[in-house]
């Protein structure tokens, strides 16, 4: 947001020096604009980190079974920090530094998962790392929910996604109602999200259900789950650019809803070209691929920073891929870049053309309104 | 949210936490304290865990049970991973053998004062050619200091090694010590 905040602080000083309005009136706009976007704060952004650095060291120390330190005084120094860190997040919040509260709270989370790791070392327990996950993923999300932390729900998520990877991925021959039952845990802190209004937390879960397809679709290849995957991303990207009031209400995903459809459409497209890998359709699925990607662009690029971002990447990525793939057939692949950029040129040629029109007429209406 | 409240809040969340990881330490020490004490030999595969630290992998005589042991499955059975139950008596020097096994739910008989059921994992599956099932009983692991696994594991394939397990009254079972022959190599405190 800060790119944001310093693009209309620019435009209006611009204004104001060329006196479309008044000093009065820019500085009210800068100050407003001030209020609402904020953006991150350094200092927000390096407590963070530091939280990530410390939760690690906490983990590594306790995977590292240091016997000079007895057991006991191991569990012991856990539970110490998880009271700690709750009760001392909870004093920062209340003394309004609300980052370094969160940041206390995920680290009394993190202990929390250490000391699941412990108990696990301690007892020579072998093969319940899903179990341990999801121990550790229910604690963190009834603590997001209880203090309403937007960090604990984010973590929250991350674990989820994490007891998904490992439960799917190990067991092939359950994966559909481990599914099932990552989309139940998935839908349950995605309504935490709300109440603890953590929209990053939201969109990692919608991003994770593109890994959720791929994973079942490695364990069994079947053309529907790209399908199904692919189906619902087009949804998500239409829905927001067309309905994007309706996408915020009913799904809190503000302006990313675009860039998250297009991800999932991508993982499908991705999923149905590895399915088609020797075979004609993967020409098709290639093409399908480009052509949503030109059609995202059309779409929703012009407003859209980020989406742009990952046309252009995964426009890149695809002309490798399909130069790597039909490298047999040198003079296949020619012609289908031949094509495929002819095509684009004339696009471009025809809509810069447009563009022209609708700027023209834009400026026409301005003229009138003068 | 008032002041006190939030506070109060923290507190609870904590107490919560601890409350649950005091919950699962006291069960696994009840197991130590009160289970049945069963001689297993064992085995080494390897070690390494990323999250946990060095563990060696370990293999006991009872990690395949020959599928005729399986009285219930003279019927078909399936292909998915179920709960099984051993049932294990002392064999010849007095490391315990499996005797009997069943599937889903504990064999029907009590079993009699020298044997003991024990609770596993496997993935039952009749219909292909196997001999044997495979069955975790989630002691596989053996945690050790930082950078000792592999002398274990070296050792541990030299020797003749048993590792004396508890058995809960449910099946559920804890390793209490690993030993070289005679000589006791560790042994677990309760806690």
């Amino acid at each position: 947001m800060v790119s944001y905040a310093s693009k209309v602080k620019r435009d209006i000083e611009r204004w104001v020096e060329a006196g479309i309005i008044g000093s009065d009136t820019g500085s009210k706009l800068a100050a407003d604009v001030a209020q609402h976007h904020r953006g991150a704060s350094l200092g927000a952004m390096l407590a963070t980190m530091a939280s990530a650095l410390l939760a690690a060291s906490i983990l590594i120390f306790i995977a590292a079974n240091w016997e000079v330190i007895p057991r006991l005084t191991r569990v012991a120094f856990l539970f110490l920090l998880i009271l700690v860190g709750y009760v001392s997040g909870a004093i920062l919040k209340l003394r309004e530094h609300g980052t370094f509260g969160e940041v206390a709270w995920v680290l009394a989370a993190v202990s929390f998962g250490a000391a699941i790791a412990l108990t696990s070392q301690m007892y020579h327990i072998s093969g319940d790392e899903t179990q341990a996950l999801i121990m550790w993923c229910v604690g963190t999300g009834f603590a997001a929910a209880v203090l309403q932390s937007r960090y604990l729900t984010v973590l929250a998520a991350l674990l989820a996604i994490c007891w998904m990877t490992v439960a799917v991925s190990e067991n092939a021959s359950k994966a559909t109602s481990l599914s099932l039952q990552y989309l139940g845990l998935g839908s349950t802190v995605y309504a935490i999200s709300y109440w603890t209004r953590s929209r990053a937390a939201r969109q990692i879960l919608v991003v994770s259900l593109s890994l959720l397809g791929f994973l079942n679709f490695l364990h069994e290849p079947a053309l529907a789950y790209p399908m199904v995957l692919g189906g619902g991303g087009v949804a998500l990207f239409l829905l927001s650019v067309w309905k994007p009031v309706f996408v915020q209400r009913w799904l809190g995903l503000g302006s990313s809803g675009s860039v998250l459809g297009l991800l999932a459409f991508i993982t499908a497209a991705g999923m149905a070209q590895l399915d088609y890998i020797d075979t004609d359709g993967f020409l098709f699925a290639s093409a399908a691929v480009f052509i949503g990607l030109v059609g995202a662009m059309l779409l929703s690029g012009r407003d859209n920073r980020s989406l742009r971002w990952l046309v252009y990447l995964t426009f890149s990525a695809e002309l490798a891929v399909v130069y790597l793939v039909m490298i047999g057939t040198m003079l296949g692949t020619a012609g289908f870049f031949l094509v495929g950029g002819l095509v684009l040129a004339a696009l471009a040629w025809f809509i810069s053309r447009f563009e022209r029109q609708i700027r023209g007429d834009r400026y026409n209406e301005g003229g009138w309104a003068q | 949210m008032t002041r006190r409240w939030l506070i109060i809040l923290a507190f609870l969340v904590a107490a919560a936490q601890i409350s649950v990881l005091s919950w699962t330490i006291l069960g696994r020490a009840s197991i130590l304290r009160d289970g049945s004490e069963i001689v297993l030999s064992v085995e080494p595969v390897d070690p390494r865990d990323l999250l946990r630290g060095d563990y060696v992998t370990l293999a006991y005589n009872i990690s395949d049970i020959p599928l005729e042991l399986f009285s219930d499955l003279a019927n078909g059975g399936s292909t998915v991973a179920e709960t099984v139950y051993v049932r294990l008596r002392p064999g010849g020097e007095g490391i315990w053998a499996p005797i009997a096994a069943s599937v889903g739910a504990p064999l029907s008989n009590p079993p009699l004062a020298d044997e003991v059921d024990i609770r596993g994992h496997a993935r039952v599956n009749v219909h292909s050619r196997q001999e044997t099932v495979r069955v975790r009983y989630g002691i596989e692991r053996y945690y050790v200091p930082e950078g000792e696994g592999r002398e274990i594991e070296r050792n541990l394939g030299l020797g003749s090694f048993t590792v004396r397990v508890a058995v809960a009254a449910d099946g559920a079972s804890q390793i209490k010590s690993l030993h070289d022959g005679d000589r006791m190599l560790y042994q677990e405190p309760l806690y």
